[in-house]
């Protein structure tokens, strides 16, 4: 039986996000870098979505095999093979470049042209950061079964997955720079949107699809404009700028939501998801990326 | 870029999306598996979304350590992502 010291969660969870984190920001800036400029956009896009598909495996081992230690002990050998892959991988030799700044002088003279974008790829990670964890608990306090409740994540977790298709065929069209203010606006709308859509069952989890998808496509869409027109050195450095904005969301997504649901278990994980999204298109709209620097 | 060895680029490609894929289940795994067992208990929703930040917290904080440290594609990046998947 899994343990239900708080403490213990805490120290493993710690232990994940610091393990995972490490390995996900090296594997993202190598494959932002090792391909050839002409490949990389397509080496991204089938990145993202191949990897989303473990937000739609994780929440379904969950749904399938309830909650207890058999998902954990499946989740424990699947991260093994990641522990074998990780092995094999290869790291290229190091090319010589000029030395650069380290530490908070780099952190500023990244992060300060792209702010805007910064706070959109938080708000996308708040959203990714709670669905995982807080869509589960507001359906189960719904009265949904645990495994039911385990779908809600899959849901938006299939949201994330399907909407990068549709990206693909939008971004033919449009820019990913002209998509970041509609999409944040459907971000917005939709997390709403999530109040009236609990009514019904279908209604409830398409909506959560739906918000889900977009959350998921904006983080990509950020990704692609920050690193439009910049080298090979610079994008990697942005990406891990924006990963860290991300994952800053992934903090406050699931703080502010879990308080809010305290107060209402309904409005409370919309009324954080909106906010947060509204606060950052308004600091975006304020500060465009094309008008600071990139 | 150049390799020591003569592995194939692809490959090596491969095996970082396929590890960062079953990496990603297993957090997928435990985050839902945390919350829906802490709810079960009746931990209030304010402790389990706080329990919720904890993994991207650590996350965040390793990501700093290594944007202020190292440049993700030196050795000492590469370092870190060794140390991350013994962790």
């Amino acid at each position: 039986m899994l343990t239900d010291n708080l403490t213990l969660w805490a120290i493993g969870y710690t232990f994940l996000g610091l393990s995972g984190g490490m390995a996900w920001i090296i594997g993202d800036a190598l494959l932002a870098t090792l391909p050839p400029p002409e490949q990389r956009a397509k080496v991204m896009s089938a990145y993202m979505f191949l990897v989303n598909f473990n937000i739609i495996i994780g929440p379904l081992l969950v749904a399938l095999l309830g909650v207890g230690h058999l998902a954990f002990v499946i989740g424990a050998l699947i991260v093994l093979l990641n522990l074998i892959m990780g092995y094999m991988v290869q790291f290229p030799q190091e090319e010589k470049s000029e030395p650069a700044h380290k530490g908070l002088k780099l952190l500023m003279q990244i992060a300060l042209p792209i702010g805007g974008l910064l706070l959109v790829s938080l708000s996308s990670g708040s959203f990714e950061g709670s669905a995982t964890k807080m869509l589960p608990v507001q359906a189960f306090g719904l009265g949904y079964s645990e495994r039911m409740a385990a779908l809600a994540a899959v849901a938006s977790g299939a949201g994330n997955l399907v909407s990068q298709i549709v990206l693909m065929a939008l971004l033919k069209r449009f820019t990913a720079h002209q998509l970041v203010v509609p999409g944040s606006v459907l971000l917005a709308v939709f997390a709403l949107l999530i109040i009236p859509a609990s009514v019904y069952t279908g209604s409830y989890y398409a909506v959560l699809f739906m918000a889900g998808g977009i959350a998921g496509a904006l983080y990509t869409l950020v990704v692609l404009d920050v690193t439009r027109e910049a080298s090979s050195e610079q994008g990697m450095q942005r990406i891990s700028c924006i990963a860290a904005f991300y994952t800053m969301g992934g903090v406050l997504g699931p703080l502010l939501a879990g308080g809010l649901m305290e107060w209402s278990l309904l409005w409370g994980y919309s009324a954080a998801m909106a906010v947060i999204t509204l606060v950052a298109l308004a600091f975006y709209l304020r500060f465009p990326a094309n008008k600071a620097g990139i | 870029m150049r390799y020591k060895t003569g592995m194939n680029y692809r490959t090596n490609l491969a095996l970082i999306i396929m590890g960062s894929l079953f990496g990603g289940i297993y957090f997928c795994v435990v985050l839902p598996l945390g919350g829906l067992l802490m709810a079960e208990r009746g931990v209030p929703l304010w402790q389990i979304g706080l329990l919720g930040g904890i993994p991207w917290g650590a996350t965040l904080a390793a990501t700093l350590c290594m944007l202020c440290c190292y440049s993700a594609t030196s050795r000492g990046g590469f370092m870190c992502f060794r140390a991350g998947l013994r962790l």
